[in-house]
This record gives structure tokens, C-alpha cells and sequence, in this order.
């Protein structure tokens, strides 16, 4: 039974040490990721025109 | 039940947070020209933004509600389907299992995807089948959510369905106007205030309640069971299976998660989501679930009692984590606490109604909208009124829907109605020569018709199991079995019904 404790007490104490970490560093890079974003959006709406216009019959397909 | 929740202190935090939530989220209209914008960001979402957004929608209220039941109702061993959905999440995105071949074909949704290899038809079918099943599993969210914050803050029961339609209104303003890209940033924002939260109350819980003394209540409930899932006489084997099947049938189909994976910009992201986020689901189930397993230390059975009977609930189980946190979280702490599960629950409701949206427009009103010659401005027009109209069934059902039993178990066997067909279409679809739609239809209709039967026998036939009043299905075939037997009938009838189809001429050998 003490193994068992043990293995909870392991993977408790890791998802702590992993989610503190990830959290973190995707708060930084994900900031970025947002800008990133946004900025090509807005090249892609500044080339279509008219904004919220006519588009295609269907969907774009990549 | 008292709180120590302050209202001027606790309050002006979740006001700051709810505010500068809507200003984000309706910021980013702008960027939404198209309805490609609006269902799929522009396909521009990369790797980081995408583990946040992943994480906050796959965590809300009802997630930290079920998985805090199972903590205490089941101990450590509540936590096997975490560690499945992880496992599966993990070999999935490293291999690219179905994935690739879906990402690569660039559609929206998986339906889409149906259409070329199985027809009109059943891309239609098959959204209809999304949409029932996805919207019946989220039915339930809002209420829980509600009950979470009126047992947390001590808010008085009668003002329930009035913080629901004012958190829901919310959450459907920001959607409405900026859909896939407001979804995106008010994830990333959600997601760090809700691991902060997740973060600090799981470390006030081990200090205030104590490891040593959760790990001797929770063996001294359920013994050598709260550790070993195969020794639960409640879980066992079929649990264990039935978790894998069902998280690898998610993680492969479900909407929410796989409208992250279209949204990413190449094949490459989608797959570095799934390998980076796929340990967050141990986390999600390990946390709140510890919060569950205090809860059994600390809160008196006839107090969770009393709360259900007040919430007009059966079980009050639920309410455990709730009652707990009331009683231990400091003010200040309170707030961060109530903004972090406010955060996970708004991430969580935005994303549902956009994607299960994506399926009525992109799929159910496929026929009319090629009809219709619908033009982009059109489409974004549509694509919020769908948003709306989800937003209102959730408003009304969530208000008059009573859960009976164990909420992850109804989440399963509800989710089950499209999970079941779905993968096993999905994998036809990307790896199966001879698949076609007469097996597509045939896996769809089993896949609908076992798990709704099991649920209208669990309604309208109960008997009695260890002096409670359990459905039928539950008692007698077991919800693990159903759902796995669900699966393989599915499988049978993808496979029977493509090989009765009579093969082309073309595809005969030549003579």
C-alpha cells in the first residue's frame, strides 16, 4: 500500500512542479503568440476588400 | 453556509477580472472579416496561445466540480481518466494519428472531412449527431457552475439562475461579436488566472488539511480502492478500459478539442497542442480531485446533505469541493479563487458555443448555404445568431435539467452518442479502403440509438442497489459496459454495413 502512497505523492507533487512551469512560460510565449496573431490578421483583412464583404460561395479550403 | 467570501474585497477582484475580460474578448472584433476568422481564427493560432486555449476550454466549472466528486467519492483511484485522456491525448499527437490526415485536408470540421469519402448525406447526419450529443453533455454546465458559486461565496440560492444568465450573457457577448479570436485571447487570459488559482488553492488545501491526513481518510473510506482503480469495487477493469476508449474517442472527435487543431496554422502546431498540453489532463483531474479527498476530511456528510436538499439535487457529493473551499479559502484568496473558476467556466462556455455553432453552420446548413449563395457578411451574421440561440437552450435547459448520480458518468454516456461514431468513422474514413456511407450510417444510428437507450432505461426504470434508487441500465449492465459495448457495436456496423455495399465496377479486378 506504502508504494501506492508513494506513486499519488510522485504524480501530485509533479503535476505541481509541471503546471507552475508551463504556466509561466506559456503566459509569456502565449502573449506573444497573440500579437503574432493579430498583426497577420490584419495584413489578411487589409488585403480583402471590402472588409466583412462578398467572399466566396463556399468556404476557403486550406 | 458560511463563506469567507467578502464582497468589497473578493468582489472587486472578479469584478476586475470579469471586465477586463469583455474588453478583451470584444476588442478583437476587429480582426474578425470573414467567417473563416470567426470559426477558425484564420488558421493562425500557434503553438503557445493554443496550449492555453486548449487547457482553459477542457477546464471549467462542471470539470472542477466532477473531478473533486470523483477525489471524493473514489479517492486517488477518481483519477484514472485523467491519466487515460492524457496517455491517449500524448500518443495521438505524437504519432498524428487521424490527426494528420484531418488538419491536412484542411477543412473545418470533421464533417466536412465525412463529405468527401462518404457524401452529403452524411456530413449532415453526422453534424446533427455532433450537436445533439455535444449540446445534451453541455446542457448540464451552467447549472453546476451556478451551484459551484453560491456554495463558494455563500450567494443566496434564489440568485442562482440570476448569476447564470449574467455569466452567460457575458460569456455570449464576446463570442457573438469576435467568435474563434475572441475565444483565443479570453482563453489566454483565463488560462492564467485559473492556473493561478488552481495553483495556490491546491497549496492551501495541503497546508490547512494535510497530506498525511488525506491519504489516512481517503484508505480509511475506500482502503487499498482509493489507490488502485482495479481494486475499486466500484471501478475495476471496465472503468479502466472504458476511460481509454472514450478519451481516445475524444481526443480524436471532440469539437472543442479538434477546433484547436484546425485553428492551428500547419499540421505541425496542431500535433505540438496535443503532445503539450496532454499532461495538463492529469493535472486537471489530480488538483481539484485532491480538493474532493480534503473535502472528505473536513466537511460533515449531513452539512453536503443539507446543501443538496436546498439545491433540490440527490446526491450532495457534488457539493463536497464547494463546501470545503468555503470553509478554508481566507478572503482575498476568495477572490482569486472565484475569478479562477469563473475564468475556467467562461473559456469552457464561449468555446463549446462557437465550435457546436461551427457544426450547425458549417455542416447542417451546408445544404441551404451552397443553396443560398451566402455571402461572407452573411455567414458572420448567421454564425452569431447560431452562437445566441445555443446560448439560450443552455439558459433554459440548464435551468430546468436535475442531474441524478455521478456528473462524469452522465457527461460519458451523453458524450458517448456522437463520440462512438465519430472515431470509428473518423479512422475508416483516414485509414479504410473499403469504408463508405452505407457504414457511415449504419455506425451513426448504433451509436445513437445504445447510449440514448441506456439513458431512457436509467430515467423511467430505477431499481434498488445498496439502499439507493440507481437506473436500470447502471445497476444491471453497468455504465462502463455500456459504453463499451457501444463502441464495438459501432464497429461492427461501420465494418457490416461498408462491406454490404456492392463495390464499384471500377474497383472490381480486372479479369
Amino acid at each position: 500500500m506504502e508504494v501506492l502512497h508513494y506513486l499519488w505523492l510522485g504524480v501530485t507533487a509533479l503535476c505541481l512542479l509541471w503546471y507552475s512551469t508551463i504556466t509561466v512560460y506559456v503566459a509569456v510565449r502565449g502573449g506573444k503568440d497573440i500579437g503574432q496573431m493579430l498583426r497577420n490578421l490584419s495584413k489578411l483583412n487589409d488585403q480583402a476588400t471590402p472588409p466583412e464583404g462578398d467572399g466566396p460561395r463556399d468556404m476557403k479550403r486550406v | 453556509m458560511p463563506t469567507n467570501f467578502n464582497w468589497l474585497l473578493d468582489g472587486s477582484i472578479v469584478g476586475l477580472y470579469l471586465l477586463i475580460t469583455m474588453i478583451a474578448g470584444i476588442w478583437v472584433r476587429r480582426y474578425v472579416g470573414k467567417v473563416e476568422h470567426f470559426l477558425v481564427a484564420g488558421r493562425e493560432m500557434n503553438l503557445y496561445l493554443g496550449i492555453a486555449s486548449l487547457a482553459a476550454t477542457e477546464f471549467g466549472i462542471v470539470t472542477a466540480m466532477y473531478t473533486a466528486q470523483a477525489g471524493y467519492t473514489r479517492g486517488f483511484s477518481g483519477a484514472v481518466p485523467g491519466l487515460c485522456n492524457a496517455l491517449a491525448m500524448f500518443l495521438v499527437g505524437w504519432s498524428g494519428f487521424c490527426i494528420k490526415p484531418l488538419r491536412d485536408s484542411g477543412v473545418i470540421t470533421i464533417p466536412e472531412l465525412f463529405e468527401r469519402r462518404f457524401g452529403p448525406f452524411v456530413r449532415w447526419l453526422a453534424g446533427v449527431v455532433i450537436v445533439l450529443g455535444g449540446l445534451l453533455n453541455m446542457g448540464v454546465f451552467l447549472r453546476v457552475g451556478g451551484q459551484f458559486l453560491v456554495v463558494a461565496t455563500g450567494m443566496n440560492v434564489q440568485y442562482l439562475e440570476i448569476a447564470m444568465t449574467t455569466l452567460l450573457i457575458l460569456v455570449a457577448v464576446y463570442t457573438i461579436f469576435g467568435g474563434m479570436l475572441s475565444v483565443l485571447v479570453t482563453d489566454y487570459l483565463q488560462f492564467i488566472v485559473m492556473s493561478a488559482g488552481l495553483l495556490v488553492v491546491t497549496v492551501l488545501v495541503l497546508v490547512k488539511v494535510g497530506w498525511f491526513d488525506i491519504i489516512t481518510t481517503v484508505q480509511g473510506h475506500y482502503d487499498v480502492g482509493a489507490f488502485n482503480p482495479f481494486a475499486n469495487k466500484d471501478l475495476g477493469w471496465s472503468f479502466v478500459v472504458s476511460n481509454l476508449i472514450t478519451n481516445t474517442a475524444a481526443v480524436l472527435t471532440w469539437q472543442t478539442v479538434i477546433s484547436r487543431l484546425l485553428s492551428a496554422k500547419d499540421t505541425a502546431t496542431g500535433r505540438k497542442v496535443y503532445t503539450g498540453t496532454a499532461f495538463f489532463f492529469v493535472c486537471r483531474w489530480i488538483l481539484p480531485g485532491l480538493w474532493g479527498m480534503a473535502a472528505l476530511v473536513m466537511v460533515e456528510p449531513k452539512v453536503l446533505d443539507g446543501i443538496a436538499r436546498q439545491m433540490g439535487e440527490q446526491s450532495g457529493t457534488l457539493f463536497a469541493m464547494p463546501a470545503l473551499l468555503a470553509m478554508i479559502v481566507p478572503g482575498g484568496i476568495m477572490g482569486i479563487l472565484v475569478a479562477a473558476m469563473l475564468a475556467a467556466d467562461m473559456s469552457t462556455d464561449s468555446s463549446y458555443m462557437l465550435t457546436w455553432g461551427s457544426v450547425i453552420y458549417n455542416d447542417i446548413l451546408a445544404p441551404f448555404r451552397r443553396r443560398g449563395n451566402w455571402s461572407e457578411r452573411k455567414g458572420l451574421i448567421i454564425n452569431r445568431f447560431i452562437v445566441a440561440c445555443i446560448g439560450l437552450f443552455l439558459l433554459f435547459f440548464g435551468l430546468w435539467y436535475k442531474l441524478g448520480g455521478n456528473l462524469w458518468e452522465y457527461l460519458q454516456t451523453t458524450g458517448t452518442v456522437y463520440l462512438s461514431s465519430m472515431s470509428i468513422m473518423l479512422i475508416a474514413c483516414c485509414y479504410w479502403r473499403r469504408a463508405n456511407n452505407w457504414g457511415a450510417v449504419a455506425a451513426i444510428l448504433a451509436g445513437a440509438i445504445l447510449p440514448v437507450a441506456a439513458l431512457t432505461a436509467n430515467l423511467f426504470a430505477k431499481v434498488q442497489m445498496d439502499g439507493k434508487e440507481v437506473g436500470w441500465a447502471t445497476a444491471t449492465i453497468g455504465d462502463a459496459w455500456v459504453n463499451i459495448g457501444t463502441y464495438i457495436v459501432v464497429a461492427l456496423a461501420m465494418v457490416i454495413g461498408s462491406l454490404l455495399k456492392p463495390q464499384p465496377k471500377t474497383q472490381a479486378p480486372a479479369a
